[in-house]
């Protein structure tokens, strides 16, 4: 398991080795206290245990199986057709022919003629008095 | 332990002989008071009881019982209050069982016990005490191995100059990484 084989022990290494307790022979009440501790409980499921070999093929299924239902709906995604429209093909010009019965024409040239005479007036006045103080700043 | 999978619970009773030691003297130099070993052998068998049906037989035991030993201990140690050992237990836990052999007057595990955090005497202990290669040890304590090689160089180190200082030491001369 050890990929690296160890080098030589140094001192330290086998002095630790050399110093670790040994194992004292196993203590029979305590032994026997766990043993009928364990008897009062219900015994392991074994059921519930997959081989290990069973779980790897289980996962190599699960991923099989995601890999294709991607693949398929990847498929469905890119076949998919339009929708089919659900309404009938409207005419934009058949809809507008009833606007032109709404239009009332109006005349407007007289209130443009008098406004158009308010704003020369007006031009003319302003011009007038920027000329009088323009000259009476000078003089 | 496929055998206790399987329903035969007697079969409990030889993991449990071959495993008290081991868990004993791996509580023991881990720093576990004697008043309390008991009460985690106990609660580690029962969870590698419990569990007996996702052994995987194909691995060795005893990695896997250090597992399972090592976090319930870690619970005992979070859970613990603050105490003071009376001197009638002690006495006590002395006559339940006989003192193992230790090294006596060269006793450098209850050094490095005494000089280095805890977390490295684990360590050096797994990998010497119990001769668990780095990538059981990785398993064991949930590190990767390199983290595991690198960590055992640094306690290795830190011990060696922990003893040249105390005057008992050697100087480490390359061992493995």
């Amino acid at each position: 398991m050890n990929d690296r084989p160890d080098t030589p022990f140094t001192e330290l290494e086998q002095r630790l080795r050399r110093a670790a307790p040994p194992c004292a022979p196993a203590h029979a009440a305590r032994v026997a206290r766990v043993c009928a501790a364990v008897d009062t409980l219900p015994p392991p499921c074994a059921r519930h245990a997959p081989h290990p070999a069973f779980r790897l093929l289980a996962r190599r299924i699960a991923a099989l199986a995601l890999i294709v239902l991607t693949a398929v709906l990847a498929t469905r995604l890119a076949t998919r057709q339009p929708l089919r429209p659900s309404l009938p093909p409207l005419s934009a010009t058949s809809l507008l022919d009833g606007l032109s019965t709404l239009h009332v024409p109006q005349r407007m040239t007289g209130p443009l003629a008098a406004e158009s005479e308010d704003l020369l007036t007006d031009l003319v006045t302003l011009t007038t008095v920027i000329n009088e103080r323009t000259l009476a700043i000078l003089f | 332990m496929q055998r206790v999978a399987q329903g035969e619970i007697q079969a409990f009773r030889i993991v449990a002989e071959a495993l008290e030691p081991r868990l004993e003297r791996f509580f023991a130099q881990l720093g576990v008071p004697a008043s309390d070993r008991d009460d985690l052998f106990q609660e580690t068998c029962l969870r590698l009881y419990r569990a007996a049906d996702r052994y995987d037989p194909r691995r060795p035991l005893l990695p896997w019982a250090l597992t399972v030993a090592r976090r319930v201990m870690l619970n005992w140690h979070r859970a613990r209050k603050p105490t003071v050992e009376l001197d009638e237990a002690r006495c006590v836990a002395d006559t339940q069982r006989p003192v193992p052999e230790t090294g006596g007057a060269d006793d450098v595990w209850a050094f490095a016990r005494a000089r280095l955090p805890a977390a490295a005497c684990e360590l050096l202990w797994l990998r010497y005490g119990e001769d668990l290669e780095p990538a059981e040890i990785a398993a064991v304590t949930r590190r990767t191995p390199v983290h595991v090689r690198v960590l055992l160089h640094r306690a290795r180190a830190a011990l060696a100059t922990a003893l040249e200082h105390d005057g008992t030491g050697m100087r480490p001369q390359g061992g493995e990484r």
